[in-house]
């Protein structure tokens, strides 16, 4: 098992209050979306797993060991900025710096970021990137680094069209497991094949297959075909199959789409 | 990697600049035209200058120290993450750091050992640059006492980061001053015990820069003319063990380091 979240609760290590709670989710050899709405803890997760939230009961394995006892464990990367501040230092340094620490090459790195039209960002630090360019230089380390889990946060906000369907292009080409989050429902249709998952509140509900995108329903209230129930403090509403209020094939934003159901 | 870049990020640091330049500066020019302008002599001009040499060495090593470590409060989630999935360990980091900090005290021991021996010079018409033998030894024992406040530095910015509020990192740079102020300064207004000198770097580091400063055995006093004669070894190996000493407890504390939220680090 590549991953493996058994019942987490995961807190903020100042305040220690629970911002998620009783988390289950494994990935194995695959490639699972987390979709849902801002403010629903998907960057959360992702903290949780690379061990920069605290984790109050529960356990994150990775490969089989506890996330809280992992030392110098290669091949696990995620595309959260703050995990690159190493040095206030332009991208080049940073990329050069986290090359070796990992004992590889930054050709690759170089290659793609020619690629995506951004070899002029090395020169700039980090805090002088746009959100753009900074998402695209982290989402290509994360991947280059994250060669058996890549945890992506958002991969596709603020990327522009071009760059969103070569961002698409490179989550497909991936050959190790991938955990993405995204509130934007519009690219996982592009996805085919990934896991998914919808959190709403700190609870996670599925799995579904980005497959059934297209066969998938937001169905307001409790329905006896539902395959997943979710009880918000704002309503309830159902996932069905074929049949239902809005289907989730339109969907572009979950926040939108769940806003549109409950009406 | 982290050396080298390290490193030329400190040589642009303007703090830098100003506590161990122009801050240097400043004390040595107030020490020789000011402050002993009218007890300086040709017979007592190589003493003050050592004297004075010893305690702005300790000022601005503690100031700049804790100033530079305050990035590290900027670096905690990058830091944990890259100790956990990376090649990156603890003492490895640390060594970088310290390495950065060796390679850019040889600017800030050069700066404060010229500025000083030249504005007593002027000042007393007397030659009283140290000699080649003299200098080698000073500079090593100022590089000694320079990890000593990096490592305490770097201490003090993780004690904060991993057990108090962030907001507070800023008052750090006060606290080694401090005790510059209140335990150094016994060397000049009196004579403390040799116990103390053997355990308190603070009384140890400016008895020995002075000593080799001016090549001589190192004293409990500048001021007293019947000071105890120190041990030499037993000085240098106070400061070395409390070294060790710092540099495991860093670790440690690297271990246990706690990401900051980007946003309470916005507002330090």
């Amino acid at each position: 098992m590549d991953l493996e979240l058994d019942g987490v609760s995961l807190a903020y290590r100042r305040t220690r209050k629970n911002i998620l709670s009783n988390l289950n989710l494994k990935l194995d050899s695959e490639k699972i979306a987390v979709v849902g709405p801002n403010g629903s803890g998907k960057t959360t997760i992702i903290k949780g797993i690379i061990g920069l939230t605290e984790i109050t009961s529960g356990s994150v394995r990775l490969f089989g060991e506890d996330i809280r006892n992992v030392s110098g464990m290669t091949g696990v990367a995620s595309n959260l900025v703050d995990t690159y501040r190493i040095l206030e230092a332009p991208a080049r340094i940073i990329m050069e710096t986290y090359c070796s620490m990992l004992n590889t090459e930054p050709e690759k790195i170089v290659s793609h970021l020619k690629k995506y039209e951004m070899l002029s960002i090395l020169p700039k630090r980090l805090r002088e990137l746009s959100t753009g360019q900074q998402k695209i230089f982290c989402n290509i380390m994360a991947l280059e680094f994250g060669r058996r889990i890549a945890l992506l946060d958002e991969p596709f906000e603020t990327l522009d069209m071009q760059r969103r369907l070569m961002q698409l292009q490179d989550l497909k080409n991936f050959k190790g497991s991938i955990l993405l989050n995204t509130h934007d429902f519009g690219a996982l249709k592009s996805l085919p094949g990934f896991g998914m998952y919808i959190i709403i509140e700190g609870k996670l509900y599925g799995k579904f297959n980005s497959r059934d995108i297209n066969r998938l329903y937001l169905t307001k209230g409790e329905v006896s075909q539902a395959i997943s129930i979710i009880h918000t403090n704002y309503g309830t509403f159902c996932i069905t199959m074929d049949e239902g209020d809005i289907p989730l094939s339109i969907s572009t934003d979950l926040s939108d789409s769940i806003q549109e159901v409950i009406g | 990697m982290i050396t080298g870049y390290y490193f030329h990020s400190l040589l642009r640091n303007k703090f830098l600049w100003f506590w161990g330049g122009f801050f240097s500066l400043m004390w040595s020019a107030l020490g020789a035209f000011i402050l002993e302008s009218g007890s300086i002599t040709p017979s007592n001009a190589l003493p003050i200058t050592a004297s004075w040499y010893a305690i702005i060495t300790l000022v601005s090593f503690s100031s700049v120290s804790v100033t530079l470590s305050i990035d590290l409060a900027w670096s905690t989630n990058s830091l944990l993450f890259s100790f956990k999935f990376t090649k990156l360990s603890r003492g490895k980091y640390l060594v970088d750091l310290l390495s950065a900090w060796v390679m850019l005290s040889v600017f800030l021991i050069s700066t404060v050992i010229l500025f000083t021996a030249l504005m007593f010079s002027i000042s007393s018409k007397t030659y009283v640059f140290p000699g080649p033998l003299s200098f080698l030894k000073t500079f090593a024992v100022a590089m000694l006492v320079g990890i000593f406040f990096m490592l305490l530095a770097v201490m003090l910015v993780l004690l904060v980061t991993d057990y108090s509020n962030i907001k507070f990192v800023q008052f750090l740079s006060f606290i080694p001053m401090v005790l510059v102020f209140v335990l150094s300064y016994q060397l000049i207004y009196g004579s403390p015990s040799i116990l103390l000198l053997y355990i308190s770097p603070w009384d140890s580091a400016p008895s020995l820069l002075q000593a080799t400063y001016l090549n001589s055995l190192p004293v409990n006093t500048f001021v007293s003319p019947y000071p105890k004669e120190l041990s030499w070894p037993l000085a240098l190996a106070g400061i070395v063990l409390w070294e060790v000493i710092i540099f495991a407890l860093d670790v440690y504390l690297l271990k246990h380091i706690k990401p900051q939220e980007p946003e309470a680090m916005r507002q330090v």
